[in-house]
């Protein structure tokens, strides 16, 4: 995981490096442990990002958040992704007995790794999981250029 | 007849050196209790209804399910941060528990499930006479 952020430093807008800092660490630990994971609160959404000939896909793990509470905005090839997960609150006369589950605003922004053809930007949220397709602009796909 | 008994001298080795981690991923849970029942909620995100298996066995509430949330045919993964591995978690049920009557559904990602408590658990109101 350390190797694979280094790689794409673009991918790091630099407010958010303390924040990978500490999810740096967090990686490395659950390296040497075989995969312990502790359940985690309180962070930027983790994410996929997958790449292909004319478009990248984006999938962010957003459990329990509606449609209507997630923003998506493109501005000068940021792409930013915020929004509230709401606290479906206790019903009355209830114990909390156990409380991982972290409420609240999210944002994650990330610098969009190709020019994207802005218009064409789709996204849909379902099982907890927001997928954006990132369809690349044309300057972005890769071009055969012929020998002469 | 060298050669095969070299051949199987590997063959341990390999199975006792095996360094690859089996990864295993522990979702959230918020859990709280009402007059009649006990309520789980997990974080699942990216699971499928039909992937999830919830298994009542020996006082242990066991939840596994898959994390579908990309395919890769849809290109190669050139970044991520999710955890990797299958959602595992194991809860251990206390006395006082109907398992006969179990209520799960799983909405947003996040699964539910309403552990209904035995009669005598639930609060009563008893008449002064």
């Amino acid at each position: 995981m350390l190797v694979r952020l280094q790689r794409f430093p673009l991918l790091r807008p630099s407010w958010e490096n303390v924040m990978d800092f500490e999810r740096d660490v967090d990686s490395l630990f659950d390296t040497l442990l075989g995969g312990t994971v502790v359940p985690r609160t309180r962070r930027a959404p983790v994410m996929d990002l997958r790449d292909s000939e004319n478009e990248s896909v984006l999938a962010m793990e957003l459990p329990g958040v509606a449609k209507e509470d997630v923003k998506i905005s493109v501005e000068k090839g940021i792409l930013t992704i915020s929004g509230e997960r709401k606290d479906p609150g206790l019903p009355e006369g209830s114990r909390p007995l156990r409380s991982e589950i972290s409420y609240g605003t999210f944002v994650r922004t990330l610098e969009l790794p190709h020019p994207v053809n802005v218009d064409a930007i789709a996204a849909e949220l379902n099982n907890g999981i927001l997928r954006v397709v990132l369809p690349k602009a044309e300057e972005a796909r890769p071009r055969a250029i012929s020998v002469k | 007849m060298n050669t095969r008994a070299m051949e199987t001298q590997n063959v341990q080795t390999d199975a006792l050196t095996r360094t690859t981690p089996v990864y295993c991923r522990v979702p959230a849970a918020d859990i709280y209790e009402t007059g009649d029942a006990y309520v789980l909620m997990l974080d699942l995100p990216g699971a499928r209804k039909e992937s999830i298996s919830l298994t009542l066995e020996k006082g242990e509430l066991r939840v596994k399910a898959e994390n579908d949330r990309t395919d890769p045919a849809e290109g190669m993964l050139f970044f991520s941060d999710v955890p990797p591995g299958a959602y595992t978690r194991v809860f251990s049920l206390g006395e006082g528990i109907n398992l006969a009557n179990v209520d799960a559904r799983f909405e947003n990602g996040v699964l539910t499930v309403k552990l209904y408590k035995n009669e005598e658990r639930k609060p009563r109101e008893i008449t002064i006479h």
